[in-house]
């Protein structure tokens, strides 16, 4: 998390530096940085969340809406926001859906925003990369000596690390609306009706819940390891890890061979179906997802022009 | 006790079946037994003498290497998928760890899994599962991800999951570990509620109080055979049989050897299963 806000702030001001006058860029920098940073000291990062995007989604007041109309709605949005190539608009899906997770969904903003900071600090990392060039003489609006050659940011490599940091935040803000709102099973009902393979969305689904197992039988054997002193002093640290990952394999084959046992015991032959509660598509919403989606269309076409 | 079966159909029939794992260990060695409807079979024996594995050939989840596995008469074709169906599901198996049967994120979809792999109408579907959220008290929990029980609840969850495929056969593999007393009380209501439904139901436990007082047939498994097969009566009485397969005599039966030994009386016909009986066994000795 402090990572993220230190990371957040290089973005802005490398971002901003050049564009406006130098005592906002690098106000900005800093406050961004003290921001993020307060928000990360109040809060630990746990494991639980990610678990827990099911039940989040179940929590949500956007979980009564039909499933399909949600995922059409949100990947042609997602769709657009990327192939716009408008940092206007892709802005303006980022916050328009977080606010719909938010406010419209009512997932709790503490948690929004620490689900976020993990493809953040990808998004930023990748951002950081582009904004940077490595050149032999100095040039754009910032330069510095390094190595016989000069690290530069240009105006265009700012405006291209832009576009490409906020296209991908608000692609990830669209899958966020759709998983905090839609549990796993109804996506998979979903899936079921556009005629995905069966055999994908297996895959898809079983990989997704055992990532859950192997978290949860990490954290036990990585508590029994530390109850026994397994981290005390880096040496011992790093051997630790070590076993624990090996035995996690161990212990994952063997997870996995019992579930698969259940489940066949169940009868399951290789597809997956849940039963789901109906949830008929209103107009009204249909309408409204619309109407939001032509809106965005027409931003991003006279945002090109 | 035979006389008593003859009557009853036969439902599940184990042949001389042996399983060995890739290890080359044998963890069943020609094993023969038979489920009648209706009966309350409890299975003992020490950890490793085959019982889990006795169970998932019953289920057809493991494939015996020798012999058959008959359900109602007909012979089960392991490489055919009609015939495993039915042997699935009319033989459920609630497995020790209910995390490992929790697949779905809510307890109402979590339970809809076994039959709608039946393949039966929504309709019915959700019918069954009303049926087995009422039996099992979840109404409460409906849409709660069932990875966030507590325990008990979640074996709660976990034999729903098999009522909702209405099986004639339930068999359990160690309900009762890792339930606390009120939970583990409540399993054996539960028990009771569908046997007195007609279940026939196999469960297998360490709890050798809870076999005596439950089962009227008791298997004993150890190092991979039957050892034995019979009443509770005839299995405790047998001192040699329980050195060998690690077992103790009920603690309700042992009081009532030492009663009847203080009291220099012989055994009676029918030791005492409850405090009740215990008592009346008391009051006729002294």
């Amino acid at each position: 998390m402090l990572f993220c806000a230190v990371l957040a702030g290089i973005m802005v001001w490398a971002m901003s530096w050049g564009r406006c006058p130098d005592w906002a860029s690098a106000g900005g920098a800093v406050l961004c940085t003290l921001a993020f940073g307060a928000f990360a000291l109040g809060h630990r990062h746990t494991h639980s969340e990610f678990i827990a995007f099911d039940y989040y989604a179940q929590q949500s007041r956007l979980f009564r809406f039909n499933p399909g109309l949600k995922t059409i709605f949100l990947t042609s949005l997602l769709i657009l926001c990327v192939a716009a190539d408008s940092a206007l608009t892709a802005v303006v899906v980022f916050l328009s859906m977080a606010l719909f997770t938010v406010v419209a969904g009512g997932t709790r903003i503490r948690v929004y925003l620490s689900l976020m900071t993990v493809p953040a600090v990808f998004i930023l990392l990748s951002g950081l990369a582009l904004v940077f060039d490595f050149a032999s003489q100095p040039a754009g609006v910032f330069s510095l000596r390094l190595l016989g050659g000069y690290l530069c940011v240009t105006p265009a490599a700012q405006a291209h690390a832009f576009l490409v940091t906020v296209k991908a935040l608000g692609a990830v803000s669209c899958l966020y609306a759709l998983s905090l709102s839609t549990p796993m099973n109804e996506l998979i009902g979903v899936m079921r009706r556009i005629h995905l393979p069966a055999v994908v969305i297996e895959l898809m689904y079983l990989i997704y819940r055992y990532i859950f197992i192997l978290l949860a039988a990490y954290a036990q054997i990585r508590a029994a390891a530390s109850a026994r002193l397994g981290f005390a002093g880096a040496r011992n640290s790093v051997r630790t890890f070590g076993r624990c990952c090996a035995n996690l394999l161990v212990q994952s084959f063997r997870r996995a061979g019992a579930c698969f046992d259940a489940m066949e015991s169940r009868c399951y032959e290789g597809k997956l179906a849940f039963l789901q509660s109906p949830k008929p598509v209103r107009a009204a919403e249909a309408a409204a997802a619309g109407v939001f989606f032509c809106a965005v269309t027409a931003l991003a076409v006279l945002t090109r022009i | 006790m035979i006389n008593q079966t003859a009557e009853r159909s036969e439902l599940l029939r184990l042949d001389h079946i042996s399983y060995r794992y890739e290890t080359g260990e044998l963890a069943l060695d020609d094993v023969s037994a038979a489920v009648y409807a209706g009966e309350k079979i409890a299975v003992l024996g020490n950890n490793g003498a085959g019982k889990s594995t006795f169970f998932l050939c019953c289920n057809g989840v493991l494939e015996p290497a020798g012999g058959g596995v008959f359900y109602r008469g007909e012979k089960i074709d392991h490489h055919h998928r009609r015939s495993l169906v039915t042997l699935r599901r009319n033989v459920g198996l609630v497995f020790q760890d209910p995390d490992n049967q929790m697949i779905a994120s809510t307890v109402e979809s979590e339970i809809s899994f076994g039959p709608m792999n039946l393949g039966l109408e929504a309709q019915e579907v959700g019918a069954r599962v009303d049926r087995a959220i009422a039996c099992m008290e979840l109404e409460n929990f409906r849409s709660r991800p069932p990875h966030y029980l507590s325990g008990g609840e979640k074996k709660r969850v976990s034999i729903a999951d098999i009522l909702a495929m209405e099986p004639e056969i339930i068999l359990f593999d160690e309900p009762a570990a890792s339930l606390d007393p009120r939970n583990a009380a409540m399993l054996e209501q539960t028990l009771q509620k569908l046997s007195e439904s007609g279940m026939a139901l196999v469960v297998s436990t360490h709890d050798v109080d809870f076999a005596w007082r439950w089962a009227d047939r008791i298997l004993v498994f150890n190092e991979a055979h039957i050892a034995a097969d019979g009443s509770p009566e005839s299995v405790f009485a047998n001192g040699a049989l329980l050195e060998k397969a690690g077992l103790r005599k009920p603690q309700i039966y042992a009081f009532a050897e030492i009663a009847c030994m203080a009291g220099e009386k012989p055994l009676p016909d029918r030791m005492p299963k409850t405090e009740q009986e215990f008592e009346k066994l008391i009051r006729s000795l002294y």
